[in-house]
């Protein structure tokens, strides 16, 4: 059975292989420890094997997912939970197997379920994993972990108190050019990391279409503070976790401006943010997201004093490159040195102009890049992988280790920038949500 | 129509600024590899652009030399006159 599963499968089961394989360099193990629970060996151990699991909320990312668990050999959807009708309608369509409820209570008292991947609105995240945890079962949850600082500070020692998998769905930490990109900064191919640049540009309103206005806070519920964090928790929640997985610290004070800019409609949260978070050491993160713009698109830029790794598209470029021979750099030497001299009769002042630079690839091979658009999901992100190896976890009851603890770091540094910008000060990193894990 | 003549002497001036350029083009690599920390090699493999650069070198030297040429020319045509 495991072989036939291979030739359907092998798209997604190779993918996971492949991370599978990476995992096992120590190198790279050290720049994403979480990798260890999924090793080609590991997976061989689980082949045949399923994991039960049931998807708590089936709306748009709900139904990705289980498009992205149909295609994984360890997994069985046995449930489908959903308080709106039409989704839990569409999702058994894809499921027709599946056992249909609308309170996830039902989930979490059905033995037969190994797991659940919890899909629903922010504001319902940690009443949802706190109780499922308490159930005994296994959870993947989608990002951010809570909407406010106690509930993130509640499930984080309710995990520490039980032996259940939990995972949050920070599928950066399991695409493989975040992976190998991480381990080069950390092998100091860029240098020091002096800063970070994260941006996030969508043109869109971020609205779903709705049956009727009663259903407007359920089904945009990002739109509303009583169940969303906004851009900070729905965007930046990714990218400020990958600025704590490259430095290992947290940033220690929060600056910041949001606003509704365009988009007003009857929307709570911001459509345009900016953020600083400032580490003890002076570095910062610089963050900036709005959704009425989308020509910058989305990046996750590591500045270091060598070099520039550019997260989102896989390259790195260097300050220095040594990949051009001597002759070479010489000719562009001069070239920009003639071609940026101040005239002499010409304004008082010239703009520095951005010498160029060329783009290295931290893959061979073709590579994947999210054009960072969709509000839904994209393929080839890493969102296949994790569930994969949550998939892999419920069978074998290892935890992957730190998931949890990014995830933490990300939503309170997101959490924080929302209180920043809703508080405008200067917000020091608060000493009751500090964990071990964090270093400042 | 007559005759050109590109006598001996010319060729040789010509010989020896070619030379010339490709002497400077050439140490202008040792130069670029000295300076940027490169591979030795390079004096082979970047051959290329040292003749290009030579060829440049050459064709400034053309060009500088040309109005000189042209004004003699015509300040001894208009001498015979």
């Amino acid at each position: 059975m495991a072989e036939t599963e291979n030739i359907n499968n092998t798209g997604r089961r190779s993918f996971l292989k492949e991370l599978g394989a990476m995992a096992g360099s120590a190198a790279l193990l050290s720049a994403a420890p979480w990798l260890a629970s999924c090793t080609d060996e590991k997976q061989k151990q689980t082949a045949g094997e399923k994991a039960r699991v049931a998807l708590i909320g089936t709306g748009s990312r709900g139904q990705y997912h289980i498009h992205n668990l149909l295609d994984i050999p360890n997994a069985e959807i046995v449930a489908l939970c959903d308080i709106f009708p039409d989704h839990l309608e569409a999702a058994h369509r894809l499921v027709p197997g599946a056992r249909t409820v609308t309170d996830y209570r039902t989930v979490l008292d059905d033995k037969d379920v190994d797991g659940v991947i919890i899909a629903t609105p922010l504001g319902t995240h940690a009443r949802i994993t706190l109780d499922a945890l308490d159930a005994g079962k296994h959870v993947f949850c989608e990002k951010a972990m809570a909407l406010t600082l106690d509930e993130c500070r509640r499930i984080y020692d309710a995990y520490n108190n039980c032996d259940n998998v939990l995972y949050y769905c920070m599928q950066r930490m399991y695409d493989k050019k975040y992976i190998k990109g991480v381990q080069m900064i950390k092998e100091g191919l860029i240098g020091d990391v002096v800063g970070m640049r994260c941006h996030w540009f969508r043109n869109a309103d971020w609205r779903r279409p709705t049956p009727s206005p009663e259903h407007e806070r359920l089904i945009n519920w990002r739109l509303y503070r009583e169940s969303s964090g906004g851009l900070m928790t729905e965007l930046a929640s990714h990218q400020l976790e990958v600025c704590s997985w490259v430095t290992g610290k947290m940033p220690s004070t929060i600056m910041g401006m949001g606003d509704i800019v365009f988009w007003k409609d009857s929307r709570e949260v911001y459509d345009a943010v900016n953020v600083v978070y400032k580490y003890k050491d002076g570095r910062t993160i610089s963050y900036e997201s709005l959704i009425s713009n989308k020509y910058n698109g989305m990046e996750d830029q590591i500045l270091g004093n060598k070099g520039t790794m550019d997260l989102a598209k896989g390259i790195y470029y260097l300050e220095e490159d040594n990949s051009k021979s001597g002759i070479q750099q010489l000719i562009t030497s001069v070239r920009d040195g003639l071609f940026n001299a101040i005239p002499a009769a010409g304004p008082s002042w010239r703009p520095e102009t951005q010498g160029a630079y060329i783009p290295h690839a931290v893959l061979s091979g073709p590579v994947h890049v999210n054009h960072g658009q969709s509000t839904t999901g994209v393929s080839l992100d890493g969102s296949e992988d994790i569930i994969a190896a949550f998939c892999q976890s419920c069978i074998t009851g290892e935890r992957a280790e730190n998931v949890v603890e990014e995830a933490y770091c990300s939503t309170v540094l997101c959490l924080l920038g929302n209180q920043a910008m809703d508080t405008q000060s200067i917000v020091t990193f608060p000493e009751e949500y500090k964990i071990p894990y964090m270093s400042f | 129509m007559k005759d050109i003549v590109i006598t001996g002497r010319r060729v040789r001036t010509e010989l020896i600024t070619v030379g010339v350029c490709f002497i400077i083009s050439f140490l202008t690599n040792i130069g670029a590899i000295m300076f940027y920390n490169r591979p030795w090699t390079e004096m082979f493999t970047q051959i290329g652009f040292v003749i290009i650069i030579a060829v440049t070198l050459y064709i400034i030297t053309v060009l500088l030399r040309a109005p000189w040429h042209i004004i003699r020319f015509y300040a001894h045509k208009f001498k015979k006159k």
